[in-house]
């Protein structure tokens, strides 16, 4: 049982205690509920009279480091037993070259040289060949690659690939496939893909290439 | 006090509840505050454009993503004309573009590297140029559009954007990422009207064909809404105008290769249509002045028709038009104006002897510590070899003055004047620049003195030089130098004249006078005289109404040997509005004067101006407001 005059005391506080708590949470949800970003009770205003604009709820605006995280999304790869993952993104150089007189009439050749640093297999350095099939209008060309990786010890990763370039995006794909090397690669195999995303400029890019390497 | 509130527990209770209340509130107040601060660009802002859903509607029916690499102009073709109620697809859009109906009054550029893409293309682009996407948008919803190119900034273009969402209600396909990538941008958000003030757009509803095809996408999901800071900034979207975007030797994003447009520096074709600037294709409000425009022709953010290179129009237009400059932003700097001498038609043509017959000369300040005197000539008035420039040992605080003059022995011999960085500032004079007559160079130094850059030029057989002198008013002063250069002869001084800088003579060989031109030491209105008899008495002529920050320059066309087809007399200055721009004014005798062209080029020094006989071009030189104050060269619209 409650004395009286406790009750009265309570009552009091209560009274003046619960005002206090329903500010608060005026307080609280009309600051929260408004201004959030993304939030499910932020709302635009209305349109402005005269304009027909739609109103709708304001989006949550992209910043550009999400847009740059969306963009580098990494692929899945399986690593077989034994083997290392082959993930790596190289800077390079490039340039067009005369083609040797096997290619037919129009196609082009280029030479690649780049760096870049693998989780697995630390700092690598890439030089490839590369040759795009005569240029169609509105088509891909049809792209064959091949090269060396070379580890910092001068152990050396050789590899063909074989993909389209396409002018629309001014980029190229390839599936390459590990054909051996030299030092603890000799016997190398392994596969994967590369990417080569439009060029930085006339003669220098990235590229990106997710596979795997078995010694 | 304490006892007090110790005997009124439920005060102290009450007491301390309302601290509590009012440190959160307060807190809770304060975070609001930055939490309102960081995010007010979202708050109030309110969609003004397209309806998005019915855009989703719209890129779903036109069956999103683009369906080849391609096709990111096509794709947002056909999501707009299912906006509008056609029933187009992808492959119907690019079908046209690569018929025969979808070709440019102009024709197609021949296939070279990998471009033009579709027969519609007026550029060798890899994908769909913006003309190519007009011609597409005109053809599918059947209304006319054009290109939009906005000359001036990234918020400039956002701004006319944003005014055309407004009006047309309907999504606009924009070329993005430096001209490699088109989007369809539906709305924008805004805090207030964004039309009336454009500067409370706070987001870009941008909507992106390319999502979900490999190396295509610009962002991670099919529609964003873009922060105007990431719009603006992010070269992804207009952090960048549109540029060639070089894969080895080709341009995947080139400028015209057909018709008016069509740049070919090979050719001295220097201007860019879509390079450097941003790019959108709007369809045509009933009432604008390119309604009735083929689709082929592109109009700036005034909505004034870009006029072709050459100065075509379409046939019966006869709306607003805008020329753009032949220029060309040459890799040399200066901390001073440049000077020129041009041939002014072809009156030195062909030389009695050697080979040395430039059409142009400049001559300018560098911009290493020293301020080294350059020295450089073109054969065609436009392009300026390293090989033939000259980097003198002479030093100058100003910029320098430089004339061509036929020797006795009818060579072509350069010329230059300039004040020293002697402690007097003594002026100079540097005869046989590029060693035509001796084996090195003549050099003469008067006692003369002047703070402002002298001027130079041939007349009568005679080298003249002109200076503003020391005295309080800076007067005019001309002297002949004799055919050399190097023998003093008469000197005048207009103490008439009070100059606000340097003067600027030339020798009219078409009214057989010497001319005079300054700029009003009070009023700064231009001035100009003219004299018969060598300098020794002036004619000037009224003030001009036109007012100049700077030393204006003048220029007289001899018609000698080529078939002239514009007015001899010319002026060029800075006009005093504020932002420095240069004005180029042309009249058909010294006394009557046709409006000022006024180029959207600004400068903080003086421009220089000429002509080039062999292609009977106005030339024009100046010092560029970037930050290296990189000269340009430009042929000027007729």
């Amino acid at each position: 049982m409650i004395p009286r005059y406790n009750r009265s005391r309570r009552a009091q506080w209560t009274s003046l205690l619960l005002p206090a708590l329903a500010l608060l949470m005026l307080l609280a949800f009309g600051v929260v509920g408004c201004s959030l970003p993304g939030s499910p009770g932020a709302s635009s205003a209305t349109a402005t009279a005269g304009r027909a604009g739609t109103p709708t709820s304001t989006s949550t605006p992209l910043s550009s480091a999400d847009q740059t995280q969306a963009a580098l999304k990494t692929p899945s790869i399986t690593v077989p037993p034994g083997g290392k993952a082959l993930n790596v993104t190289f800077n390079e150089q490039y340039a067009f070259v005369t083609c040797d007189s096997s290619q037919p009439a129009g196609a082009n050749c280029l030479t690649f040289n780049g760096n870049g640093t693998a989780a697995s297999l630390g700092a690598l350095t890439l030089a490839r060949t590369a040759v795009y099939a005569p240029a169609q209008p509105g088509q891909c060309a049809a792209a064959t690659t091949r090269g060396t990786l070379t580890l910092a010890n001068n152990d050396t990763i050789s590899f063909t690939g074989s993909g389209q370039f396409c002018p629309g995006t001014v980029s190229a794909t390839y599936t390459y496939t590990i054909a051996g090397g030299t030092g603890a690669y000799q016997n190398a195999t392994g596969s994967g893909t590369i990417t080569t995303p439009a060029p930085d400029s006339s003669n220098t890019g990235t590229e990106i290439w997710a596979g795997t390497v078995t010694q | 006090m304490l006892r007090f509130l110790a005997a009124r527990r439920w005060l102290l209770a009450a007491m301390a509840t309302f601290a509590l209340v009012a440190l959160l509130g307060g807190a809770l107040a304060f975070a609001a505050l930055f939490a309102h601060a960081s995010t007010k660009q979202t708050l109030a802002s309110t969609l003004y454009g397209a309806s998005t859903s019915q855009t989703q509607t719209a890129v779903n029916a036109a069956q999103w993503p683009q369906q080849k690499t391609d096709w990111c102009g096509v794709a947002t073709v056909a999501a707009v004309a299912q906006f509008v109620g056609k029933t187009v697809t992808q492959q119907n859009v690019a079908d046209y573009l690569n018929s025969s109906a979808g070709v440019s009054e102009w024709g197609t550029p021949s296939f070279v590297g990998y471009g033009p893409d579709v027969k519609a293309d007026i550029a060798r682009d890899f994908g769909t140029d913006p003309r190519s996407i007009a011609a597409g948008l005109a053809n599918a919803t059947q209304v006319n559009y054009h290109q939009l190119v906005d000359l001036l900034n990234a918020s400039n273009a956002t701004a006319h954007l944003a005014a055309d969402l407004v009006r047309a209600q309907q999504p606009i396909s924009v070329i993005v990422d430096h001209g490699a990538h088109s989007v369809l941008v539906s709305g924008v958000y805004a805090t207030a009207d964004p039309v009336a003030n454009p500067g409370s757009i706070t987001a870009v509803v941008v909507w992106d064909p390319g999502v979900g095809v490999p190396n295509a996408g610009i962002q991670p999901t099919q529609m964003a809404v873009v922060p105007i800071a990431t719009w603006l900034g992010n070269s992804l979207y207009w952090g960048e105008s549109y540029q060639p975007n070089y894969f080895g030797p080709y341009a995947a994003d080139p400028d015209p290769a057909v018709g008016p447009y069509t740049n070919d520096p090979s050719h001295n074709k220097f201007t860019h249509l879509w390079i450097g600037h941003y790019v959108y294709l709007r369809p045509d409000a009933t009432t604008d002045p390119s309604a009735g425009v083929n689709v082929d022709w592109p109009f700036n953010q005034d909505g004034a028709l870009i006029e072709g290179f050459d100065g075509s129009i379409p046939t019966g237009y006869t709306g607003p038009t805008f020329s753009l400059l032949n220029k060309l932003t040459l890799s040399d700097e200066s901390t001073e104006a440049p000077a020129l001498w041009t041939e002014a038609a072809g009156a030195l043509q062909p030389p009695a002897k050697g080979s040395f017959a430039p059409v142009s000369v400049l001559s300018w300040v560098g911009t290493d510590g020293q301020h080294h005197l350059n020295v450089n000539y073109s054969n065609d008035g436009m392009t300026y070899s390293s090989q033939t420039k000259v980097i003198l040992g002479e030093t100058s605080i100003t910029r320098p003055a430089v004339t061509v003059i036929r020797s006795s022995n009818n060579l072509n011999i350069v010329a230059i004047a300039w004040v020293g960085t002697d402690q007097a500032h003594s002026l100079n004079v540097l005869y046989d620049v590029y060693h035509q007559q001796f084996s090195t160079s003549l050099k003469l130094t008067l006692h003369e003195t002047s703070p402002y850059a002298p001027a130079l030029t041939t007349y009568n057989g005679q080298i003249w030089l002109a200076w503003a002198g020391t005295d309080a008013n800076h007067s005019m002063n001309m002297e002949s130098l004799g055919p050399e250069g190097m023998t003093p002869g008469k000197k005048t001084t207009l103490w008439s004249y009070p100059t606000h800088a340097a003067p600027v003579i030339f020798g009219d060989t078409v009214d057989n006078v010497v001319l005079a031109t300054w700029q009003n030491g009070s009023t700064r209105q231009l001035m100009l005289a003219q004299s018969a008899d060598e300098g020794t008495t002036w004619n000037v002529q009224p003030p001009s109404p036109q007012t100049s920050g700077v030393t204006p320059d003048v220029m007289v066309i001899n018609a000698t040997g080529v078939t002239q087809r514009i007015p001899p007399y010319y002026w060029s200055w800075i006009a005093t509005d504020g932002i420095d721009s240069i004005n180029i004014m042309q009249g058909t005798s010294l006394t009557a004067w046709a409006k000022p062209f006024i180029l959207t080029d600004t400068s903080p020094f003086e421009p220089v101006i000429g002509y080039v006989g062999q292609t009977n071009r106005i030339l024009l030189a100046w010092t560029g407001t970037d930050p290296q104050h990189h000269m340009n060269i430009a042929t000027v619209p007729e």
